[in-house]
Order: C-alpha cells, then sequence, then structure tokens
C-alpha cells in the first residue's frame, strides 16, 4: 500500500503551479459532479435512496466478522478457494505462491483498488510473470509507471495530447489526440493479451453473504473478459465489501453508478458464483478469492474510523473535495486519495501516518453531503486531527492562543500589539508570519487598527447599549417592511433539527424502492426501453424472429455470429444463415473462431425496467455477449421485471456459475471523460423485441 | 426585540466594520442592539484544529453570557454553526448543556435574523452594483433560509444579483488558509474565476474566513463585502 504521504505539503504545493494538472482534475472533476447530480435528479426518492444504501452498509459493517464467514462458507462450497490473508504481505503471498505454483507466464488484471492496496501487480512480477493492467486508464498509468490518480479514473489528470503521445512513444501508435482512436488501439493490443493470458484478477465491489455471490460493475467489460478467457481467476476483496443479503446489495448497486459516474447502472454488473463447470466452453476452471482484512477487523472498534469501512468507493467525495480538485491523486502518495483517502489512510496505516492528511481539508463539509452511504466525512477528519501529534511550536501557538482568548482584555491587548507590528513594521511582521508558515506576503490579512470593541465602546469592560453617536432604535427604519417573522427560536429549533439529520445517520428505515414499480405496472416495459436507450442500446421490434434477425442484419451486416440459446436464438440462427452469415455454436467453436465473429446472438433471462438492463444467466452468451462487436439480445416484452431486487431474486435459487446484467454497449471515459463505445465489449447492443409489432407505432402495453 | 451582537473573534479584530453593519442591519429591524465586550471567540479554531477541549472554557463562557438573551445574532454562519451544533461535542457540563439546548434555537445568523425572525422583506435605501453571491459551506443547504436571503438582497435597490453559481469553497478552512497557503490561495483563485464569469463589481458573502479569503485573491476593482454590509450600505445610501 502506498500510505507514505509524507511528502504532502511540498507536493501539493508543486502541483498548485502545474496549470494543466489542474485543469485536467477540475475538468474530469467538473464532469463527474454535473453527471451525478443529474443521476440523482432522475431518482424518484434520493434521499430514500441514499439511506437505504447507508442501513445496507451499516449492518454490514456491524456483523462484518459473521458475513465473511457466511460468505467464505458458501464459496467453498460452490467451488472457489477462500484465502483470508491478514496482511497485505500475505495476501502478496498468497497470490505469488499461486502463480508460481501453476505455472503463470501472463496475467491480464482489471481494476482492484484493493489489489492496488496490497501492491498485487508488484507481487505477480516478482512471482515472474507479466502483469497487463487492460482498464483503460490503468493501462495508460501503467505505461507511464504511476499509480492511478483517481480511484474510477485512474488517468484523469492527463489529457488526450499526453496520452496520444505516450500511445505513440510506448506502442508505436499514429499521433493522435481523438479518445476513440486511441480506445480502439488500445482495445486491439489488449484482445490478443487477454486471448493468451494464463491467469485473470479483478476485483470485487461488493459480496452477498447469504448467496454467496461475487458483484462487480465495470463499464468496459475488462473485467468481464478477465473472467472469460483465462483458465485461472483471482478475485481480490476487502472484507468490507460483504453485504447481507440481495436486498442490500440492491440499495448499494442503485446509489454506486449514480453516484461514481451519473449511470443508472454501469454497462456491466458481473455476478459470479464459482469456477465453470466442465463441459462449459468460457469460464475460469479455477477460481480464487482473496479476502484482504489489513487492518480493517481493528478498525472495526475506532469510535472515528469505523465509518470509512461503510465506503463504497464511489469517489463522489474525490470529485467535489477543494483539495482534491486542486492537487490531483498523485500529490497524497496514498492509495487512496482525497477525503475517503485520508480515513482509509489513518485507518489502515495508522493514524500517526495522517498527521498532514488529517490537515489537507478545508472542513467545507462537501464530502459528507455527497457520501451515498453517510459517512460523515469531515466530521471524522476534524476527530483526526485532534488524535494526531503535533509539532512542539505549534502546540504552544495553541496555548498562547487558548490562553490569550480566555479573556477579553488579553485579546484586546495582544491583538493590539499584533496590529500596531504590522503596521510599523510590516516586514518584520510578514517575516514572522512567513515563518509560522504564510509563504505568500502580498496577500496576508492585517488585522484592523481598531477592534470592534474598541470602536464600539472605546473602553474595556463595560456592558453597552450602543455607541453614544448610534443611540438604540426601537422602531424598524422608514421604508422596510416587515412582515411577520417566525417567533425567535421556533425556526432555527426546526433548522437545527434539520441540520442534525442531514450530517447523522438517518433515523428512518427505508421506505421506498427507488423506481421500482408493481407487477400490474402497465409501464414496465415503457420504462424499460426508456431506460436501455437511454443507455444507448438499440431495439428492433419484430413480430417473429425470422424478420427481426433480417432487419438487424441489415442494419449490422455481420460475417460470422456467435449464437447461445434457446430455440428462439436457433430461430435467429437458422434466419441469418439464410442470409449467407456464418454461424457458430458457443458452445462448439474453437477459441480463435469465437474470437472472429462480429456478431453475439444470445437470449436473456430478464429485462429489467429500473435500469434498462438485460439479465444473463450463463453459461449461455457467456462469450456471445462479450467478444464480438455486436450483440443482439432476442426477448419477449412478458421478461420484463421491474427493479434490481427483482432481477437478484429471478438469479437467487437458480443454477450457474456466472450472471450478467448489461446496461448498453461496453464503453470508456478515461480519456478526458470523453465517452467511446466499445472499448473491450460490445460497440452496439441491439434488443431485438418479438410480438411486439405496433403497426400504429404506439409503446406495447403488457 | 433585543438581539446580542455575537463578535466573532476575526470580526473583532480584522473585520470591525462588519460588526458595525450588523448592528446597523440589527437597527434598522427596530432591534434594541446591545454589545458585550466580554466576548472573544466561539472556539470553533480550537475543534478544527484538532483542539477540542480548548473550546470547552469558551463554549462554556458563550452559553452562560448568552443564557437570558432573547437573540444572539451573529455575521457568520461557521460561528452560528458552531455554537448550534459543534456544542454538542464540546460541553462537557450536563447543567450548561440543558443550558445550551435552550439557547441555541436563539443563535442566529445575521441575515437569517432579518429575513426569518424579524420577517424583513425589503429592505430601502440604494445601492448601484452588480453583484453575486458566494454562500459559505457552513450555509445551511436549507432552500428557505437561502431563497429568503437571497430574496432579500435581490430587492435592494439599484443591486442587479447575478445567477449564482454552483457553490464551492474558497479555500479559507480557519488554519487551512495559512499553513497550506498555497492550496489555499489556488482554490481562492478558482472561485474567484467561476465568482466573476458574469463580471460582478460585487462579491456578496456571509462568512468572515470567506471574506478575509477571497479578499486576498481577489483582483483590484472587485470589493468583496459581507452580506450586512450591503444592507448597511443601502442604507447609508452608498454608492
Amino acid at each position: 500500500m502506498r500510505d507514505d504521504p509524507r511528502d504532502l505539503r511540498r507536493n501539493a504545493a508543486t502541483a498548485t503551479r502545474d496549470e494543466s494538472l489542474q485543469a485536467a482534475v477540475r475538468k474530469a472533476c467538473d464532469h463527474a459532479v454535473s453527471a451525478r447530480a443529474a443521476a440523482l435528479a432522475r431518482l424518484p426518492d434520493p434521499e430514500g435512496a441514499r439511506r437505504a444504501a447507508t442501513e445496507a452498509r451499516t449492518r454490514s459493517a456491524q456483523r462484518m466478522g459473521d458475513l465473511v464467514r457466511e460468505l467464505s462458507r458458501r464459496l467453498a462450497a460452490r467451488g472457489i478457494i477462500v484465502h483470508r490473508a491478514a496482511t497485505a504481505d500475505e495476501a502478496r503471498r498468497v497470490v505469488g505462491d499461486l502463480a508460481r505454483s501453476r505455472g503463470v507466464r501472463s496475467v491480464v488484471k482489471a481494476k482492484t483498488m484493493t489489489g492496488e492496496e496490497a501492491d498485487l501487480a508488484r507481487a505477480l512480477e516478482s512471482a515472474g510473470c507479466r502483469v497487463v493492467e487492460t482498464d483503460l486508464g490503468e493501462f495508460i498509468v501503467q505505461l507511464r509507471g504511476e499509480p492511478p490518480s483517481h480511484i474510477l479514473a485512474p488517468a484523469l489528470h492527463l489529457s488526450r495530447a499526453d496520452i496520444g503521445r505516450l500511445f505513440a512513444r510506448r506502442l508505436g501508435m499514429e499521433p493522435t489526440d481523438d479518445p476513440a482512436a486511441m480506445a480502439a488501439f488500445a482495445r486491439r493490443h489488449l484482445r490478443a493479451e487477454f486471448q493468451s493470458a494464463d491467469m485473470g484478477v479483478i476485483g470485487v465491489n461488493l459480496a452477498v453473504a447469504s448467496t454467496g455471490d461475487l458483484v462487480t460493475v465495470s463499464n468496459e467489460g475488462n473485467a468481464r473478459l478477465c473472467a472469460t478467457l483465462p483458465p485461472l481467476l483471482v478475485a481480490f476483496m476487502g472484507i468490507e465489501k460483504v453485504v447481507a443479503a440481495p436486498e442490500d446489495a440492491a440499495a448499494v448497486l442503485r446509489v454506486l453508478p449514480r453516484n461514481a459516474t451519473g449511470q443508472t447502472a454501469t454497462a456491466y454488473v458481473s455476478v459470479l458464483r464459482g469456477p465453470a463447470p466442465a463441459g462449459e466452453p468460457f469460464g475460469p476452471r479455477e477460481v480464487h478469492l482473496v479476502l484482504l482484512d489489513n487492518g480493517r477487523s481493528r478498525l472495526a472498534a475506532d469510535p472515528d474510523l469505523k465509518d470509512i469501512l461503510r465506503c463504497i468507493r464511489c469517489g463522489a467525495c474525490l470529485n467535489v473535495c477543494p483539495v482534491y480538485r486542486t492537487i490531483g491523486g498523485h500529490a497524497y502518495g496514498t492509495t487512496y486519495p482525497g477525503p475517503m483517502g485520508i480515513l482509509w489512510t489513518a485507518g489502515l496505516a495508522g493514524v500517526t501516518r495522517a498527521r498532514d492528511l488529517a490537515d489537507a481539508s478545508t472542513l467545507c463539509g462537501e464530502c459528507t453531503r455527497v457520501c451515498p452511504v453517510g459517512i460523515d466525512l469531515a466530521g471524522v477528519i476534524r476527530r483526526l486531527r485532534a488524535r494526531v501529534r503535533r509539532p512542539f511550536l505549534r502546540r504552544v501557538v495553541f496555548a498562547a492562543a487558548r490562553w490569550a482568548l480566555a479573556s477579553a482584555a488579553r485579546f484586546e491587548a495582544a491583538g493590539r500589539a499584533v496590529a500596531w507590528i504590522a503596521r510599523t513594521w510590516p516586514r518584520v511582521f510578514r517575516r514572522v508570519a512567513r515563518w509560522a508558515g504564510w509563504t505568500t506576503p502580498e496577500d496576508l490579512p492585517v488585522p484592523a487598527p481598531r477592534s470592534f470593541r474598541r470602536l464600539w465602546g472605546r473602553g474595556l469592560p463595560h456592558q453597552s447599549d450602543g455607541p453614544p453617536d448610534r443611540p438604540p432604535q426601537a422602531r424598524p427604519l422608514r421604508g422596510l417592511r416587515l412582515a411577520d417573522g417566525v417567533p425567535v427560536g421556533a425556526a432555527s429549533r426546526r433548522l437545527g433539527a434539520e441540520e442534525t439529520q442531514a450530517s447523522g445517520l438517518p433515523d428512518r428505515t427505508p421506505t421506498l424502492r427507488a423506481d421500482s414499480g408493481s407487477d400490474q405496472d402497465p409501464d414496465r416495459l415503457t420504462r424499460f426501453l426508456a431506460r436501455f436507450g437511454e443507455a444507448s442500446g438499440e431495439v428492433v421490434r419484430a413480430g417473429d424472429v425470422s424478420s427481426g434477425m433480417r432487419a438487424v442484419a441489415a442494419r449490422v451486416r455481420p460475417d460470422a455470429a456467435l449464437v447461445s440459446g434457446d430455440a428462439e436464438v436457433q430461430g435467429a440462427a437458422e434466419a441469418l444463415q439464410a442470409l449467407a452469415v456464418r454461424v457458430l455454436p458457443e458452445s462448439g467453436a474453437p477459441r480463435d473462431e469465437a474470437a472472429r465473429a462480429d456478431l453475439g446472438v444470445t437470449g436473456c433471462e430478464a429485462l429489467v425496467a429500473e435500469t434498462g438492463s438485460v439479465l444473463l444467466a450463463h453459461p449461455e452468451g457467456r462469450a456471445a455477449s462479450l467478444l464480438p462487436d455486436t450483440h443482439v439480445v432476442v426477448a419477449r416484452p412478458d421478461q420484463v421485471v421491474a427493479s434490481l431486487e427483482d432481477a437478484l431474486a429471478r438469479i437467487r435459487d437458480r443454477d450457474g456459475s456466472s450472471f450478467t446484467l448489461v446496461t448498453g454497449p461496453s464503453r470508456t471515459a478515461d480519456i478526458e471523460k470523453t465517452l467511446v463505445m466499445g472499448m473491450h465489449g460490445p460497440r452496439r447492443l441491439i434488443l431485438l423485441l418479438l410480438g411486439a409489432e405496433d403497426p400504429e407505432g404506439r409503446p406495447t402495453r403488457l | 426585540m433585543t438581539a446580542d451582537l455575537f463578535i466573532p473573534c476575526l470580526v473583532d479584530r480584522f473585520l470591525p466594520e462588519v460588526g458595525l453593519a450588523t448592528a446597523d442591519c440589527l437597527r434598522a429591524a427596530g432591534c434594541v442592539v446591545r454589545y458585550d465586550p466580554g466576548q472573544t471567540c466561539c472556539g470553533q479554531v480550537f475543534v478544527n484544529a484538532g483542539r477540542p477541549r480548548d473550546a470547552t472554557p469558551l463554549a462554556r463562557a458563550f452559553v452562560r453570557r448568552f443564557a437570558d438573551s432573547e437573540a444572539v445574532v451573529g455575521p457568520s454562519w461557521s460561528c452560528v454553526e458552531m455554537v448550534r451544533e459543534g456544542y454538542r461535542e464540546v460541553l462537557d457540563d450536563p447543567g450548561l448543556a440543558r443550558e445550551w439546548e435552550a439557547l441555541r434555537p436563539r443563535v442566529y445568523e445575521v441575515v437569517d435574523f432579518l429575513t426569518r425572525a424579524c420577517g424583513a422583506r425589503n429592505w430601502p435605501g440604494r445601492l448601484r452594483a452588480r453583484a453575486v453571491l458566494h454562500w459559505s459551506c457552513h450555509m445551511p443547504r436549507d432552500e428557505a433560509v437561502r431563497r429568503a436571503a437571497e430574496d432579500l438582497l435581490a430587492g435592494v435597490p439599484g443591486l442587479t444579483l447575478l445567477p449564482r453559481p454552483p457553490d464551492e469553497c474558497c479555500g479559507f478552512g480557519g488554519v487551512f488558509m495559512a499553513s497550506w497557503r498555497e492550496v489555499s490561495a489556488s482554490i481562492g483563485r478558482r472561485r474567484i474565476e467561476t465568482l466573476t464569469r458574469e463580471n460582478p463589481d460585487l462579491v456578496v458573502l456571509g462568512e468572515p474566513g470567506c471574506l478575509l479569503q477571497l479578499r486576498s485573491v481577489a483582483p483590484p476593482g472587485l470589493r468583496v463585502l459581507h452580506a450586512a454590509e450591503v444592507l448597511a450600505a443601502s442604507i447609508r445610501g452608498e454608492p
């Protein structure tokens, strides 16, 4: 773990002089902030969603030990090999030994901040592996030999020109500043790595104790590829990511993408339950889970810091933090930057490490206001300041201040002396201020020659009704209209109550399942289609599968199709064959041929109205929904379910080692937040909706 | 109504004119204004610097001093927040804590007091300015509070209130302004950039800390004034 913020002050000062860094960070953060606001505004009850997520994560944190044991038991029963690593060292040893014993030479790695915390890549490299970061942003910073500068957008500190030059220098790409061209180049480069890798590494965003589901959210599709092509998979998670039940997972999944990237749902929510059984063509044969403690159990007992165990790593607090926005992520020198990083570093590396970190905040409270799981980050940072040891000089200064402020006469005398020095010997005043930490003398505020106290009363101490020249007035000024005020006390009592509620834990139980309709809701399909469209999904409606497939083929003109699914998908395959498209069944096709298919056709388990997602139960479509350029889903209107809870309930008792909620095509925004479709997975997602043809073009009602 | 002035330490020593303007506004609204010169500081600086115990004597003194006040009114949202919310963690004496519970709803920020307790709706006088608002991070996120304050300022004859840009910290942060000067100033300059997009000649705010910070980075020709100063200047009919 990078946990050495010793150079924070110096790095921060340097960062303030780096205009291009500041511009890039600020632009990316502004983008994230407005996307988040828009996404939350589309939720019918954002506060309710936040409360539900807070409660789900509070339950997790309170029962962490029990839940982790339950999770481990279930995973073991499903054939996942669980390693409990007490320290980062132990995690590195586990992964290194594994790589050595399995003869692993190349590793494709998806994003895992917990892996970053344990310095996983270094462990694999010292075990003789070549580690390739596959998230576009991580790939970019790996090429530069840098750590990520934001927990979600690792290359946020770089401009498109920086990245274009990097790709030209390191990969021999024709120089460009077009993010789409760079993403396409990286896609080709990395696809070859996926095909040949011996081991995949992924992170886990949350794990459900009661079902043993490991859930990973992603947009690019690289995590899915890591969990689909290599024969060996290692999933990495901190023990605090466990939640009790699927409803809790749904509550988290509702706030995570909205707060992280402003999406209703990320392109992929993958649910992993175990290795792929023999006979299935894709998926890892061997799955390991590393559960990293690294101080988390100890942290649970810390009265101030324990709240950070609720953190879902959405990054919202980074994007709004005035300090992060000014200095960027690298200046911190820690794995986790920004407000959440202050708490994580203090919690995991120890409070003594956090001295300068604790000061790296204006306490503006914006982090507390945006946190989707109700962590009072600013409050904890303030309390943290009370726990770090200060230099002697600072303690003397504050002791003096305390002494002076204890009496009005002393305060006045001390203030008058300082004001006199500042005016009589400005250079001495500036030098002292500089010595005390004020580095830019030209903008140093100077005390007023006379304090308010003197101006008011001209003498200490006495109770005054006002200066002699301004007699008290019992009537309002002429021209001022006074309506009936709220009685003194009453108004602010209400205000006080609100403030307490906003900053503390919610005291109500969740009442609303955001945006979920009842089973009788006739508009479910309409809502599904609206959300599906927002996520850039395309819809083709047809009375039957043959005519539908002809319409699809006219749009995408495929050469070869990878197909996987039931009777309707087989019908689609026949229609494609009739159009002279080469059809490869996913279950029988050789891998290199499957890799060349430009169209994938699958059925689906359900369509989710709340998020516009398509639920896939693999093995069906594990590759067909991921490898080709275009993914076509064949579905019927009666497959629409209302909410994320309904979707998770669908798979609760279903057999299968892997499921995916697909919401729109694969995408990235890692280069200057410019949206590029088809990063690692399909560039287009087409829904072929059967039996839904409406000659008058009205929305179909169920 | 009798209003007791709550003059934060920064106002007393750096910005006495803000205190005088606060008194003028309260008188204009028909209050009898009192000032107890025994007061020094609410203790916020100690809590924010990680020395909450140093704030305890100040909190005790504050509660005792103002226990019998009808209303306590000060020109700082963060100091008012400190008294209303922060004292919960600082006061150690159960008897005083009870007195504090009774006192806290009577502690007001000045514009909030004028609009909500006094019911001020239109403000007399004249002040010619194109003004933009910088609401501090410690102003409650309660739309009613904000709208009341904005309506009062917008109603000042001659004052054009420009659309308020998104709220963002000015980089003051108490001790942060001094000990992290480069970062603080950089945040402040960015804030000024956002605030001046529509070419205002005046920035209006409600926080002495923001006032010191933004004045330290404001370009020449841009005035930065406390809302109470704006209202007081309007009564005096200053240009």
